[in-house]
Formats: C-alpha cells, structure tokens, sequence
C-alpha cells in the first residue's frame, strides 16, 4: 500500500474565509472538511488562534500555505518554515499543500504566485526545497499546479511534463488545480485533455476548482464565479481516473450566499461518490 | 548565470515599474549587470507584454487582498480606491510573514497622510478608524488609542451614512499579552 | 508572652520599613491568591464541547444569564413568532420604546408551543410590562422547566458547582487573615503607643482587601469551560450580528432568536427589533469579552501578525 492509499478520503469541502465562518456552525454538513490558508495563522493574534482552535474542534483542517516559495532557487526562508512547521505539525493533518511557485527572490517580495521555468534546474531546486521542508514538516506535501500568465522563457519541457517529473522525483503527491489547468490551457492555445493525459493522475490526492472571469479574450484565475461547465467536466474526468481524497471550492471573491457554495461542494460530493471516491 | 540570477531579475521585473521600462528599453546591457547570459536576457526582453500584464495583476492582486482588511474605507472610496491603491503601490510590498495586514495599514497611513486635503473628512476618520484595528491586532500591539471626529463605528457599519454629522470619540484598543483576548472601548466625547 | 506580643521584631519595626513590608506581603498574598484561585475550578483547560449541528437557542440563553435571559429569549420567540405584540410607550432619539407585552389578537394556536412556551405566553393575558415581569415571581414559575437545562449545562461542567464557592471563600479567609491580621495588629501596636499616623497603614490594608476580593469573587455563574464555550459560541456564530441588520420584522428569522441568545439583547440593537434591548434595559450576565466592536472589527481584528519595528505606528493623527 502506497503512501497515497494511507491517506483518508476527506470528502469535498471549501477554502476557508473568515465570511463563511457562521454558516459553517449553521449548516455543519455542507463541508467534509477545509482547507485553511496557513499563512493567516503564522504568529497569529489569540483571536486567530481561537478562530483556528474552533474550526479544528468541529471540521478536518488541511493547510494549504502560500509563501514558502518553493521553486526559490535561493532556498526556503527559514523564519517562514519554522513558524510554517510549528502549525501544520500541531494541526497534524493528513496532508498538505504549497504550490509550484516563486513568491520572493533577491530580497524583493513578488507578491503572489509567480510561475517557475519549465527546466530541469527548477526541478532540482523544487526537490531541494521540498526535502529542507520535509525534515521540518511531518505531515505529507502535496504540490499545486498555478495560473501561468506567461511561461517563462527557456523552457525545456512543456507544463505536464514539468508536473510529472516534480511528482516523480519528489515523491509528492499532487494538488491538481483543474481551473488553473484549464485557464492555462486556453490562454495558451493547447488543449487541456492532452495535458491531462501527460500529468501523472495516479498521484492526484486532491483537486482544487472554481470559475475564473474573461478579460478581453484572456482567462483571469479570480476565483470570483461560479465553475463553468468546462471545469466540471475535467474535474470529473480526473475523478474517474484519479485515487482523489478530498476536493475543495476555491472560492475567494463576490461571494454569493453560502447555499449556492453549499451546493457547488454538494455536487463535487455527489461527482466524487458516483466514481466511488468517498461513501 | 543560471535560475537564480533568473528569477532575481524576474521579481524585479514584476515590482519595480521605472526598472522594467529600463530593462526593456536595454535588456541585454541591463542584463549584464544583473548577470544574466545575452540568450537569457533577451529571451526575457521578448517577454515585455506578458511581465508587464503579470506585473499589472500582482498589483490588482495587492489591491484586492489589502481591500479585505478595509472594507469600509474601500466602499468609502468607492471608484477612486483603485487608482489610489496604485499610486502607493509604487512602494514595495513589506516583506514577513504579515505582509498582507502591514500593506493594508501603510495603504491607510498613506492615504490619511498624503491625500488628508483631498478627501472628505470623514472617509479620512474612517481609514484611521480601520488602520487602528489592523494595528491593534497585531498580537505584539499592546495599546493603541485615537482619538476620531466622525462617528466611525456606525459609519463602518453603513449607517449614519446620510447624516454623517462630526461626532467625537475616543477609541482605546487594548491587549494585556499575546496570549490574551483584544480589548475595545469606545467613549462618546461631549 | 504578653511582653513578646508587644516586642517583636514586627512590632518595632520603624513605621516607613514596615510599611513596605506590608506592601510587599499584601502583593505577595495577592499573588499566590491569584495564582490558587485557577486551581479552584478544575474544568479550566478541559476540552470545550463542540458547536451543536442544532444549537438550543433557549439553552444557550440559560447558559449565558440564567432565568432571566431565558425568559427575554422565550418571551422574544413569541413576539417573532406572533404569539406576542408590544403596545403603548413612547419615542425617544427617534427610537420606538414600547412598554406592555401583550396577547395579540391574531395569535396562532398556542397548544403548538413547547410547555415552557405556553408558560411564559400565559403571563401576558392581560398585559405586562417588563418591570412588572421582573418584579414580580413570574421568573420562579420557570424553575421546574429549568432541570433539563441545568442538568445539560452541569454535565458538561459549563456552571460552576458549590465546592468550587467554598474553595473561593477558603481563599478569600487565608488572604485576609495575612493581610488584615498583620495590618491590624500592627495598626493596634501603633495606636498602642500614641501613634496616630496610622493613614497609610489603614489605606494599604484596605486596598489590599478590596483587591483580595475581586481576586476571589466568583466571576459570574459560569466555570472557566462554561465562559470559554460561551466565546466558542460567540466566535462560531459572529457573523449572524451582520445578517440581522437585514432581517424583515414580519419573518420569523430563526438567526435572530440565537443572535439574542448567543449575544444578549442588546444585539437587537441594530435589527428591526430596536425596541426589545430599550424594553429589556437590564443586561445580560455573563458574556466573554474580547470584543471586537464594529464590525469591521472581524476583518481588521483578525489580522495576525506583527507589525514589527517597520514604522507601523502612525496614522494616528488628524
């Protein structure tokens, strides 16, 4: 048995944000579990701490951090590893996730996700890093695909590829961004279901989706609508080939009332069951 | 040369505006002194739309993640809050493990300190009134204390908003420690 | 031995040396009283139940004030629900305060009500006004209603219990009997030999004792699990203080009723039932602090992390 089919099926669930806190306690069973974004909770105030505690007590927590920059060529930061594996190791969670990304580099905070170059140098620096976290955070890694707004130049292979060989050589499983997947895809000019079929799907432990909005003919990964059908469609198309433990709402901006999210999980639920995923 | 003298030149790129107009202006001089190959530096000079479009949505992204953390000024401000966004976001984003809620609160020290003459007075109580929180609850923050003119509470919570009549108040956020709860009390002044 | 008593080293003890002496143990009883007084409730650091999948909003109001807080949610139920209406009073800053509670006309059946429904509904046949409800013994009429509450609440150790009362008072004893009695044998010794300046010597001791019993009082009637749950509370269901600025008078917004009962009446204040906290002046016990006030308060209250030495300390003037 791999480490993969050691790992609980969570069920589906949302991105945690602080509005959604009272409907959760309102409506318990609308999520199987959250994923928390752990930068909110390094050196966090009691009251964020609190927050933390309640929402441990009462759901399954996955972290899911932001800044630890792991394609940074540089080396991790190590004030933000430590503070990152105090938390994720006190949470204790069946796994969790950063994304295949830089955020910093010579002293200058980019500020979000900014893409990796598709070489092999990046993988040796992704799987340097994703080791130095490893020694300090017990709890299994899984790695994000982001929105590339733009590949950056030199690439030695395409994005599926990139993926695949990360996964390979670290051991990691994979945190399979379908909206992300498919933004990339269409401002690219390359067809997603090709992409897929190149990514390892045996190694996808969790899924992340939403729907994105179009600025003059380009895809914008907001994370403000509902998934369109094209997202539904590769989310349960990995469903059916994937080992999938938990898949999660990313939904960030223009939030509508929490029943409508409510039933965008309810149906990622029913999607994930239907392909035998979860009871 | 290789990815880490890359992605140094990328996160200048991304951040710095007159940099990247002089970059592209140049980029394999500019390369040079930033060490990177001639190839590498001009495969990022054929770059200038897409890093300039990924520069642009890093500051919208900014924008919008500060704008969580002031949510009445942001509404306040209605329109113009963008573009005053982006006038301070010509400064760097703070480094740390807090950059978020530090970007937000310098947004508001910027807009109290340099737009103070431009903007109706209330809006200007009211970004005070949000920056306090924000520094208040950091948990190294023992105590801050304001004193405003507008009644910001209810402002914030959209009321009064027809009125806005000046109303005096003093504002004392108070923590003991970090492991103990924010205090907040509010006192209408005569 | 009386020569002892009259002649020791703390009786002659030079008056500005003792008095800082006495300072001292006065600060050092408070201390260890303090530092007792958390062993005194044993469900302090005890896991906190989890938030109900159906929270009892009467439970919940039973839990935070008692009675009293019971009755104010039952008695709000029934005005949502249309059993109640309220009549007569007057305006005040633009604010309706009403005065009776009555029957309305039009109300539904009330044999669909729970028992402590009908109970707290057949109080206002002929019209109450909430000083009366109060004054009079209606609240003793919910007693045998209470059991299944209180017997919730003390199994989930959320009340303190009589021993933990008695352990405070056995406190209370020790720490005056450090502080008054060598306060008081000292201030005898000194009127003793014709000394009348014994001001600070008196002001010590009383502030002494006025802090050692705030120190031991019980802090309402909750344990230190009972308040901590109480903030559980507070925190999970936070955001229904937003959601009832919108609620519609006429609906029966069930949110409302555990808005009250999480958050007392005074939550009301910014929802169509302005009026029931201005009825209702008399405020609920007990509650956690922490607050964050404003609304905004969730938002920018939450924000972890520290501001460093970064110049994060102005904005504040103007």
């Amino acid at each position: 048995m791999s480490t993969q089919d050691r790992l609980p099926s969570l069920g589906s669930g949302l991105g945690y944000r602080e509005p959604f806190r009272t409907d959760l306690f309102l409506r318990p069973g609308a999520v199987d579990f959250l994923e928390i974004v752990a930068d909110h909770y390094l050196d966090a105030s009691r009251e964020k701490r609190e927050e933390l505690e309640l929402l441990a007590s009462q759901f399954p927590l996955v972290p899911h951090a932001l800044d630890l920059s792991l394609g940074s060529a540089e080396g991790l930061d190590p004030d933000y590893l430590n503070h990152l594996a105090e938390l994720v190791n006190q949470l204790d969670p069946p796994w969790w996730s950063e994304h295949l990304s830089l955020t910093r580099s010579g002293g200058v905070e980019i500020g979000h996700l900014s893409p990796l170059p598709f070489t092999r140098e990046a993988i040796d620096t992704v799987c340097r890093n994703v080791e130095a976290a490893r020694r300090r955070i017990r709890a299994p890694l899984i790695l994000e695909n982001i929105t590339c707004p733009f590949f950056v130049p030199g690439a030695e292979m395409t994005e599926a590829d990139f993926l695949a060989e990360v996964v390979e050589r670290t051991g990691c499983g994979l945190l399979l961004d379908v909206t992300n997947l498919h933004i990339n895809s269409v401002n690219h000019g390359y067809d997603p279901w090709h992409a897929l079929e190149r990514l390892p799907l045996e190694r996808v432990v969790q899924l992340h989706f939403v729907g994105g909005h179009q600025e003059g003919g380009t895809w914008i990964d907001s994370h403000s609508h509902p998934a369109p059908p094209e997202i539904w469609a590769l989310l349960e198309a990995v469903l059916a080939q994937s080992p999938v433990k938990g898949i999660i709402l990313e939904r960030d901006e223009a939030l509508p009332p929490f029943a409508e999210l409510e039933a965008e999980v309810a149906r990622a639920r029913t999607l994930g069951k239907k392909h035998g995923r979860w009871d | 040369m290789g990815l880490t003298e890359v992605q140094q030149s990328l996160a200048r790129l991304y951040t710095d505006g007159p940099f990247r107009e002089r970059f592209f202006a140049n980029p394999v001089a500019i390369g040079e002194e930033l060490g990177l190959t001639s190839d590498e530096a001009k495969q990022l000079g054929g770059s200038r739309a897409s890093i300039s479009a990924f520069s642009r949505s890093l500051q919208i992204k900014r924008m919008g993640e500060a704008g969580h953390l002031l949510p009445a000024t942001r509404q306040a401000l209605g329109a113009r809050y963008g573009a005053l966004f982006l006038e301070y976001a010509a400064a760097p984003l703070p480094a740390g493990r807090h950059k978020v809620p530090q970007d937000a609160f310098r947004f508001l020290c910027f807009l109290v300190s340099r737009h103070q003459a431009s903007l109706e007075p209330w809006i200007v109580d009211l970004a005070r009134f949000e920056a306090a929180w924000i520094l208040a609850g950091f948990p190294t923050v023992r105590i801050v204390a304001r004193l405003f003119r507008w009644p910001v509470q209810r402002l914030a919570r959209e009321e009064a908003a027809s009125t806005k009549r000046p109303e005096r108040y003093l504002g004392i956020w108070f923590r003991l420690t970090p492991r103990h709860r924010l205090r907040h009390y509010w006192l209408r002044l005569p | 031995m009386l020569e002892w008593l009259t002649h020791n080293p703390i009786a002659d003890l030079y008056g500005p040396h003792f008095l800082a002496l006495y300072a001292g143990v006065i600060l050092v009883t408070l201390l260890l009283c303090g530092i007792l007084r958390s062993f005194t409730d044993p469900t302090s650091g005890v896991p906190l139940p989890r938030i109900p999948a159906e929270p009892d909003p009467y439970e919940i109001a039973y839990l935070r004030g008692g009675t009293a807080e019971l009755a104010r949610a039952v008695i709000f139920h029934l005005l949502q629900d249309g059993y109640l209406t309220v009549d007569g009073g007057e305006e005040h800053r633009g604010k309706r305060k009403p005065s009776l509670i009555r029957w309305r006309d039009d109300a539904p059946d009330p044999s669909c009500l729970k028992d402590l429904e009908r109970e707290v509904y057949s109080w206002f046949r002929r019209g109450l006004t909430p000083e009366q409800l109060f004054q009079s013994d209606y609240l003793r009429r919910l007693e045998r209603h209470l059991a299944p509450y209180e017997e919730r609440l003390r199994q989930e150790q959320l009340l303190t219990v009589p021993a933990q009362l008695e352990q405070l008072v056995r406190l209370w004893c020790g720490g005056m009997l450090a502080i008054v009695g060598l306060g008081g044998y000292k201030l005898l010794i000194a009127l003793s030999r014709g000394k009348h300046n014994v001001g600070f010597l008196v002001l010590l001791m009383i502030v002494g004792t006025v802090l050692l019993t705030i120190i031991c009082s019980r802090k309402g009637r909750l344990s230190a699990r009972g308040q901590d749950y109480l903030a559980r509370l507070q925190l999970g269901f936070g955001g229904l203080r937003t959601r009832a600025r919108s609620a519609q008078e006429r609906q029966a917004e069930p949110s409302l009723l555990l808005l009250m009962s999480v958050f007392g009446v005074t939550a009301l204040g910014d929802t169509p039932f302005d009026y029931y906290p201005a009825m209702f002046h008399r405020s609920s016990v007990g509650g956690s602090g922490g607050s964050f006030g404003s609304s905004c308060g969730s938002s920018c209250g939450g924000a972890g992390g520290g501001c460093g030495g970064g110049g994060c300390g102005g904005c504040g003037g103007g």
